[in-house]
């Protein structure tokens, strides 16, 4: 008789540990984004005052083994003028989206002062440019 | 054996067609008519002959006549419809029961209403033989519904044909006087004739069962009985006789029992004055009968094209087309080639003394009995299979059949043969949108036979099918390009090549090379197609060549420069009025846009042309357009003719130096209402003769001169409309935005915060249009108050990317410092 409690008891707390461990299926998403509607459906919809400013794009470029920047398509010459660039920009807005692109042949080191950089002038939300996807 | 018995089916079905009733029995009948209605039929001019038909149908007097074209109309009707595309056919099928309701309506109560009604039954008998033949010649479940449908319409013929005895039987059509009864020996033909038509009706259902089964043994047991009987019955110098001679020779060779068809055939031979017709269908009984016992020994040659005493018969024809088809598939390597010439030859006679409905069947049986002979190597044969698939709607099927087509040709050392097969099977693909296959298809044919002198008109479809192929993608494309450029290099000299320089033009212009779309359209020869359209691509070059250099020091370079390009194509330009007239003007619309203020020489030039008649009026009447435009005419001074002159290129640069005008005039309602006017009675000269797209931009003029003249109620109502249906169109949103940002209440303020907003998300960052919309949310925020709002973009733009271009970099300066901004 002794033996079977045993057991007993034995699967009841196997079967309490398991199910406290399951991942609620709930808690996964189940909304499915409805389709637009007609041509003009998606561009009717109201835009949001912060779309108003525009993500800050910084090019960073090989040139030979030195390093070039761009800022929103503006030539930046060295890496002081980078910062105070970005430090005006962060002035007006520090929730500003920065978004880092580095040409494939620019060094890591490069990549990784820029972001640096980019910090360093407060700004919050740094991201990386996706490579475009081959034609 | 299925292919012989389908055979067997048209011998009948010709019977239906060619109708029973005696020509006796028509013996008062006009001879000059009939003779006429038989060569329009001959001639298939079937809506002269029905007609002709109704015509005299009206104008009879007696039951008999009246029955007389009531039976020619439904023989004509029903010939007709035999030969018609299948959607047709069931049309012309109630035409051919409607003359049967015609003659019972205008005679109730005559007995000719007997002849009417056996021909009605003949008629729905062929439309149930022809329905059957049809299905013999299709696979699978369309087989099974045709058979369905054969073997429907048979039934009812049956009903008809037992309820028409009936009414024969009770006496119902017997009585009249001497003129208007039928003589007894119209009667005794009908009555044999009722049972021919039996006959036929059992021997069709019997061939809509698949062969062994008992429903289509006992048919053709009660056929054969019932030619039998009418052997019988008549004598041999009746005609009936030979048909049902040759009805039961069928049965019998079907059933099996060749030693009694052949028989029934030797008492065939014997009779008297048998009409060549006749003779030539029981020698294709023979043929058939031969061949399927013994395949080589034939009782004669089945040659297509055979005929006696004149006559041909497509019977025998389609007999012979049988024996040759059969041959091919049992025949060995060496003998196929000549087969498959002797089969074509064969379909092309079979088309020509019968007609296409006849050439049709020869096609469908040739397709049907070769489409498991892999070694058809004839070009013409498949190409006659990829018609006829493609007429089936398997075009895919057609485009591999024609390709293997091409091939055969070109083994043969037929190069252009072979060039134009593949050629079609690409214009296959092309109709039916497989862009990318065709693209690929015309390309390598094209570099294959580069001599050709098609060659060239092929690759440039080639490059136009990629084009529809990439659609919105053509711009990033670089095959498109190196399509382009092997064009000009392969084929410098051909007329399809100047197109292509064309197009390479406005690629280039699209990527903004504008020197090199220059030099391309410069080799674009005067006398070419291409050189209307390569004018007006030449001009739109020069204009974007012109707005690039925008007010820098070399714009006037350039404008020196565009004078002696102006020159030079002037003078060696042909003298066609329109391409002349085209430069003068376009010319002189480019020094007004170049010049801004232009100069009084440029003035004094459009002047002098819209006031002297001049040997080139097409000349005069633009000039006038361009000084409306410029506010120095009135639009109501315009002469009716100036606006059949003035072609829609012109239209579109009219708003573009309209546009620049309203830059630097300060009165400027006057214009606005002069110009909305103007493209207002534009669109109704042109609107629904012009690209879509164009037909938008001068939409959009129209409503933005309305605004600048004060309509603004108008103006909104057409932009609104023009928003809602072109949403994507930045020209329209643009348009609209501007109109907002000049309103006057807070409602409308708010509506162009939104509208420029929407542009900014979607113009290319740092372009002069970006700006535009950058500077048009500001100054609607400063508008409604929201100085603060309107100062953080400010403040963030200048440190982004700062204030831009003039005149925005001014524009947004000044708001700037209305907001506060340091």
């Amino acid at each position: 008789m002794t033996p079977m409690i045993d057991v007993v008891f034995l699967l009841l707390v196997f079967f309490i540990w398991t199910a406290s461990f399951q991942i609620p299926e709930q808690s996964l998403s189940s909304s499915i984004a409805a389709p637009p509607v007609g041509q003009g459906a998606a561009v009717e919809t109201p835009l949001a005052a912060e779309d108003d400013f525009d993500q800050v794009v910084v090019r960073v470029l090989a040139d030979g083994d030195a390093v070039r920047w761009r800022v929103n398509d503006q030539p930046v010459d060295n890496r002081r003028q980078l910062r105070s660039r970005l430090a005006a920009i962060a002035a007006v807005r520090r929730t500003a989206p920065v978004v880092l692109h580095p040409d494939s042949d620019v060094p890591l080191g490069a990549v990784i002062a820029t972001y640096d950089v980019a910090r360093l002038a407060g700004f919050a939300s740094i991201q990386f440019a996706t490579p475009a996807e081959a034609p | 054996m299925s292919g012989i018995l389908r055979l067997s089916v048209v011998a009948a079905l010709a019977v239906g067609i060619a109708g029973f009733l005696p020509r006796a029995a028509f013996a008062h009948a006009e001879d000059w008519d009939d003779r006429f209605v038989e060569a329009l039929r001959e001639r298939r001019l079937w809506e002269y002959a029905d007609r002709v038909c109704r015509e005299r149908f009206d104008r009879a007097k007696e039951a008999r006549e009246a029955a007389h074209w009531t039976v020619e109309g439904m023989r004509t009707d029903a010939a007709r419809a035999l030969e018609a595309p299948a959607e047709r056919q069931t049309a012309l099928w109630k035409k051919v029961e409607a003359w049967a309701d015609r003659f019972q309506k205008r005679f109730p109560d005559s007995p000719w209403a007997l002849q009417v009604a056996l021909q009605s039954v003949l008629a729905k008998l062929a439309q149930g033989e022809a329905k059957r033949l049809e299905s013999e010649l299709t696979r699978g479940d369309d087989r099974v519904r045709l058979q369905r449908e054969a073997l429907a319409i048979l039934r009812k013929t049956e009903r008809r044909l037992r309820e028409l005895t009936r009414r024969m039987e009770r006496g119902e059509f017997q009585g009249g006087d001497q003129d208007t009864s039928m003589p007894p020996e119209i009667m005794q033909n009908i009555e044999n004739q009722l049972v021919l038509a039996g006959a036929r009706v059992y021997w069709n259902r019997a061939l809509c069962y698949a062969p062994g089964t008992d429903d289509r043994l006992a048919a053709l047991e009660a056929a054969r009985s019932d030619f039998q009987r009418l052997v019988r019955q008549t004598r041999p110098q009746d005609r009936i006789q030979v048909e049902a001679l040759l009805g039961l020779a069928r049965c019998q060779r079907v059933l099996g029992d060749f030693a009694e068809a052949e028989k029934t055939l030797r008492s065939l031979e014997r009779l008297p004055d048998v009409p060549a017709r006749w003779k030539l269908e029981a020698d294709a009984e023979r043929l058939l009968l031969a061949h399927e016992q013994h395949r080589s020994r034939l009782p004669v040659e089945p040659r297509v094209g055979r005929a006696i005493d004149g006559v041909h018969s497509p019977v025998w024809d389609l007999a012979a087309l049988q024996v040759l088809l059969d041959r091919l598939a049992l025949g060995k390597g060496d003998q196929a080639a000549k087969l498959q010439e002797e089969i074509d030859r064969a379909i092309a006679t079979i088309e020509v003394v019968h007609g296409p409905y006849w050439g049709r069947r020869a096609t469908q049986l040739m397709v049907e009995q070769t489409s498991g002979v892999a070694s058809i190597a004839s070009a013409r044969l498949l190409e006659r299979s990829a018609r006829e698939k493609l007429g089936g709607g398997a075009w895919q099927e057609a485009v591999t059949l024609l390709r293997q087509a091409s091939e055969a040709a070109s083994r043969s050392g037929r190069n252009e043969e072979a060039f134009r097969l593949a050629y079609q099977a690409a214009l296959v693909q092309q109709q039916h949108g497989a862009w990318e296959e065709a693209a690929e298809a015309l390309r390598s044919l094209a570099l294959r036979w580069r001599r050709d002198t098609r060659a060239a008109q092929a690759h440039l479809l080639a490059i136009w099918s990629l084009g529809k192929a990439r659609g919105d993608e053509l711009a990033r494309d670089p095959t498109y390009l190196s399509w382009l450029d092997d064009q000009i290099h392969l084929w410098p000299d051909a007329e399809a090549t100047h197109r292509a320089r064309l197009w390479m033009a406005k690629w280039l212009r699209a990527k903004a090379k504008y020197r090199e779309a220059l030099r391309v359209l410069g080799a674009v020869a005067p006398s070419s197609s291409a050189a209307a359209d390569a004018d007006r691509e030449l001009f739109l070059v020069w204009l974007s060549l012109c707005q690039k250099a925008g007010d820098s020091p070399a714009s006037k370079d350039l404008l020196k420069e565009l004078e002696s390009f102006y020159r030079e194509h002037f003078t060696a330009a042909n003298d066609d009025e329109a391409t002349v007239c085209s430069f003068r003007i376009t010319y002189y619309q480019m020094r007004m846009l170049l010049e801004g203020k232009p100069r009084d020489e440029t003035m004094e030039k459009l002047r002098q042309w819209a006031e002297t008649p001049s040997d080139r009026a097409a000349c005069s009447a633009r000039s006038r357009f361009v000084l409306a435009v410029w506010g120095e005419r009135e639009v109501s001074r315009l002469e009716e003719a100036d606006w059949k002159e003035l072609p829609p290129m012109q239209w579109h640069w009219l708003g573009i130096l309209w546009q620049q005008r309203l830059r630097e005039l300060e009165e400027r309602r006057r214009l606005g209402a002069s110009v909305a006017a103007l493209f207002e009675r534009g669109l109704q000269e042109w609107g629904d003769r012009i690209d879509p797209r164009e037909r938008l931009y001068w939409l959009q003029v129209r409503a933005d001169a309305l605004a600048v003249s004060g309509e603004r109620a108008a103006a909104r109502r057409l932009l609104e409309d023009l928003v809602k249906k072109h949403p994507s169109d930045i020209g329209v949103r643009q348009s609209w935005a501007r109109f907002l940002a000049h309103g006057e209440g807070e409602t409308e303020w708010r509506e162009a915060e939104a509208a420029w907003r929407y542009l900014a998300l979607r113009l290319k960052p740092g372009s002069a249009p970006w700006y535009e919309a950058k500077y048009g949310v500001a100054r609607a925020l400063f508008l409604q108050g929201k100085k603060e709002d309107c100062r953080q973009r400010l403040q963030y733009l200048k440190a982004t990317r700062g204030f831009g271009p003039p005149p925005w970099e001014q524009r947004l300066r000044d708001l700037a410092r209305q907001c506060g901004v340091q």
